[in-house]
């Protein structure tokens, strides 16, 4: 009981912890992208072939609320 | 966004143009885009500028950071005729035009009852690679299949030719499945020519080798699918290259440059398990490569450590016609139907967006039932039109500014 106890708040703890440095890294980036510190941040992508079309939504899915162009 | 791995396939009369094509408005909701040509690229004041397709209209975008995944061209070699009249299999418009060209060699030949040109229908394809076997296995498969239409041609009418100058098809996929290749179109009667080059394609007949042993084949089509080369804006761009690929970090980033990456077929980026060399320009490596640039781009963001481009190919695939493939995957060699059954399943789930997924297996179903849909789309109106469409808006003066 006190071990699956232990472990249960080990897990919690360690969720809790990915899961508020997931929001403070997506915090972080879109703070530098919306241009919180200074202006907004351009991110270009040449080319909608392979390479480009999965950097864009790469690009979309790692920075929050972005707008590519 | 075209998946050109599927592009035969259309030239063939296998697929739908438009199924294999998708918006990127409707694959990434979030986007903003620009539809344009570049026209060049200034990493000294980081601009980049841009002229839009019908007039012209030129506009200069600035960025923070950038991406150049400009794919790359046919190169022709400056070989005399190659490049004003062969046929190219790099974007939608080639398929049309090569499909247009078969049926319009079939339609001559049937008129003439057989007896006019025989190079009308003697096809030529150069290149050994992927895209040059796929094709010319989608082509014997729509000639033997289309002559069944034409009361005055027969199947042996038709002479194939694939040109490569290698010494194995295929190289990528290992010496025994390059043979298995060569065997099974043979086969089917495809002409296969190794250790030989095009030198020239004049007056009907394509000239191959050099030297005392040259000659020449007589042919109406010549499909050039021997070379590539990165885009016009790549060329003239200010950074390092090599072979005319912008040369990268293992980051993907240039080295002068920083905040500029490249990634796709005009990236050379060193490969870590083959010292000395590069990631080979194909789909595959672009994929990641693009995935990965995102991370790097965010990682440089936040002045974190950017990763390395590390990726081991899985696996490599082609179709050969008449339902027949070849496989690599990790190391595993097979050839057959297994393999072309493999191919189909590995690059449905890998064409974007689920609706595009259900068009093309319907289509494949219904070309397992009804045969190959035998259609002409004719590109010389589309083109007559928009020439006349940019001309009435030329005169009427009244576009709107972008």
């Amino acid at each position: 009981m006190i071990r699956s106890l232990i472990f249960g708040t080990g897990v919690g703890i360690a969720l809790g912890a990915a899961g508020a440095s997931l929001l403070h890294r997506n915090q972080r980036v879109r703070s530098a992208t919306n241009g919180d510190h200074g202006r907004r941040l351009r991110i270009l992508i040449l080319g909608g072939g392979f390479a480009g079309y999965y950097a864009l939504r790469s690009t979309s899915a790692e920075i929050p609320g972005s707008k590519s162009r | 966004m075209l998946f050109t791995s599927l592009l035969h396939e259309v030239a063939a009369s296998d697929l739908d143009a438009a199924d294999i094509v998708n918006p990127l408005h409707r694959l990434v909701c979030r986007a903003k885009f620009f539809s344009g040509e570049v026209r060049q690229v200034d990493l000294e004041h980081k601009t980049v500028l841009v002229s839009e397709g019908t007039d012209g209209e030129q506009r200069t975008f600035d960025y923070d950071y950038l991406v150049i995944g400009l794919g790359s061209e046919s190169n022709f070699y400056n070989l005399p005729g190659v490049e004003e009249n062969s046929i190219t299999m790099k974007c939608l418009e080639d398929a049309f035009v090569l499909r247009n060209h078969m049926i319009n060699q079939l339609e001559a030949a049937d008129f003439d009852r057989g007896k006019g040109d025989p190079a009308a229908l003697s096809f030529v394809v150069c290149g050994g690679g992927f895209s040059g076997v796929e094709t010319i296995g989608a082509m014997s498969d729509f000639l033997r299949d289309a002559t069944e239409f034409y009361p005055n041609l027969r199947r042996d009418m038709i002479k194939l030719t694939l040109v490569h100058a290698g010494e194995q098809l295929l190289p990528e996929l290992g010496g025994k499945l390059g043979e298995y290749a060569v065997e099974k179109l043979r086969e089917r009667g495809v002409e296969v020519i190794l250790n030989t080059a095009v030198s020239a394609f004049a007056n009907g007949r394509v000239h191959i080798g050099t030297g005392d042993t040259s000659c020449s084949i007589p042919a109406g089509t010549l499909v050039w699918t021997a070379g590539v080369k990165p885009a016009v804006a790549v060329q003239d761009l200010a950074a390092k290259k090599t072979k005319g690929r912008l040369l990268t970090l293992p980051t993907l980033e240039l080295p002068d440059w920083t905040g500029v990456y490249a990634v796709g077929d005009c990236a050379a980026i060193p490969d870590p398990y083959h010292p000395g060399k590069f990631y080979g320009p194909t789909a595959q490596n672009a994929v990641r490569q693009g995935e990965l640039v995102a991370q790097n781009i965010v990682a440089a963001i936040l002045g974190r450590k950017q990763r390395p481009f590390r990726y081991r190919v899985l696996g490599q695939l082609a179709a050969i016609g008449q339902r027949r493939g070849i496989a690599n995957i990790l190391g595993l060699q097979f050839s057959g139907f297994a393999a072309w059954w493999l191919w189909r399943t590995v690059y449905l789930y890998k064409l974007p967006g689920l609706q595009k997924k259900v068009r093309v297996g319907f289509d494949w179903t219904l070309d397992a039932i009804f045969g190959k849909d035998l259609v002409q789309l004719r590109t010389s109106r589309i083109a007559n039109l928009q020439r006349r469409l940019a001309r009435t808006q030329g005169t009427a003066g009244n576009r709107p500014a972008a």
